[in-house]
């Protein structure tokens, strides 16, 4: 017992210290650890949620560009197929006006020969007349010359009986 | 001439509460306790914040270091929640009354007290870990704490075959033998623990009171710098000694003898 009392050991001042041991822990537990562990806890629990719901998002993301991809695949597939389908149509189209554009430039062209043919049959019916005319005139005038009014009307008569049929219908 | 008066070992009685010695150690273990007592204190008076202040955060950031340390060792969060306030409070404790040992007025403010009809010149302040009762008084509580820690976790019996296993069991006498060594292993336990801290922090204080004796300027600087160190090693040492003992005392002898051989 006698390096007991050289140290300085003795049984009061050991419990005494050991109080004031369990009080400070007691305190520090009661107003530090516990709660700092426990806002340390909630914190990890809050960043182990926000984790999820960042990996949740990015796969609803994911799943959602996936979709997008699949529904611009459709749509980029039905309008290649409209496009397509126009173009077919356009095609049809344009071979149907220019069909219809042809017959009319055909019609136009006929009409317009069977209008200059009228013209022309006009014209040389007119251009007969006057010749006709201009042909009777003369003779009448020759006549008036050399013949009595008897031949003169007896060849007028005769004259006028040959031009009065056309010369066409002569032939 | 002045002369030199080295500390001595026991620490010295400065006053009484009825019966009760008030010794020099305690009345600096009572400040070391009002210093953290303040500070949980104001710690508390910030509300636990979830956005936390620099005083919150550097508290959390001392008690999250400290617990992941402590978990480093045990590996277990459920051992390390039970005895993480143990071994913080050990760490903090002891690293606050280390540093507290070196501060100017700590074993240079002398009173002078009868004893015995002799008129004794103390200091008034001593470093709490100079005393062999405070020493003791951790070393007990962890080394008790310890061993409730090991039987309530792996049970009575699984935790008594640690230290005695009957010689006709395998492997035979010599894990009798070695059941008695652990046996008498957790009483070296306690002074070791005890004399460890205790002698370092001793002769730390020997040895400042050594260096200002002789040279009073600038050459003690070095040292005191030394005994910052040695307050933190030692501290440090305390703690991880403590958690690695609870670590062997949770472990069932079984699975420590599986894990040193699993083939």
């Amino acid at each position: 017992m006698e390096i007991f009392s050289t140290l300085g050991i003795n049984g009061p001042l050991l419990i005494a210290q050991i109080v004031n041991f369990v009080i400070i822990a007691g305190v520090l537990t009661y107003f530090i650890y516990r709660p700092i562990l426990n806002l340390i806890d909630a914190r990890r629990e809050s960043i182990r949620k926000s984790m999820e719901d960042v990996d949740r998002i990015q796969k609803q993301k994911t799943e959602m560009e996936e979709a997008r991809r699949v529904e611009v695949r459709k749509i980029a597939e039905e309008g290649k197929k409209l496009l397509e389908q126009a173009k077919g149509d356009v095609a049809k189209e344009k071979d149907k006006m220019l069909v219809a554009a042809r017959k009319e430039a055909d019609d136009f062209v006929e009409r317009g020969k069977r209008q200059l043919d009228a013209e022309r049959t006009r014209m040389v019916s007119d251009v007969e007349k006057a010749a006709s005319s201009l042909v009777i005139r003369l003779t009448q005038t020759i006549l008036e010359r050399e013949f009595t009014s008897a031949d003169q009307d007896r060849l007028l008569k005769t004259l006028e009986k040959s031009i009065s049929t056309p010369a066409h219908a002569t032939k | 001439m002045t002369t030199l008066e080295t500390p001595t070992l026991a620490s010295e009685i400065i006053g009484y509460i009825g019966s009760f010695e008030i010794r020099n150690t305690m009345l600096m273990a009572w400040i070391a306790m009002a210093i953290l007592t303040i500070v949980a204190l104001s710690l508390n008076a910030t509300k636990y914040k979830r956005v936390p202040g620099r005083f919150q955060a550097m508290m959390e950031m001392i008690v999250e270091g400290l617990f992941n340390f402590c978990d480093s060792i045990l590996q277990d969060k459920k051992i390390t929640r039970i005895a993480f306030p143990l071994v913080a409070t050990l760490f903090i404790f002891i690293l606050l009354n280390n540093w507290m040992g070196i501060l100017p007025g700590v074993g240079s403010i002398m009173i002078t007290a009868n004893h015995g009809g002799h008129p004794v010149t103390f200091p008034l302040f001593r470093s709490m870990n100079a005393d062999v009762n405070v020493t003791l008084a951790f070393s007990l509580i962890s080394v008790i704490f310890t061993q409730v820690l090991g039987v309530v976790t792996i049970g009575i019996l699984p935790y008594l075959s640690k230290y005695f296993v009957a010689p006709w069991k395998s492997p035979y006498l010599i894990g009798t033998f070695v059941g008695i060594l652990e046996f008498i292993g957790e009483f070296a336990r306690l002074v070791s623990f005890t004399f460890r801290l205790f002698g370092n922090i001793f002769a730390g204080e020997v040895l400042l009171v050594v260096t200002f004796f002789f040279v009073p300027y600038i050459m003690p600087i070095p040292f005191l710098g030394m005994e910052l160190f040695v307050g933190v090693i030692q501290a440090l040492v305390f703690a991880m000694l403590t958690l690695v003992f609870i670590k062997m005392a949770v472990t069932a002898h079984d699975h420590a003898e599986h894990e040193a051989h699993p083939a």
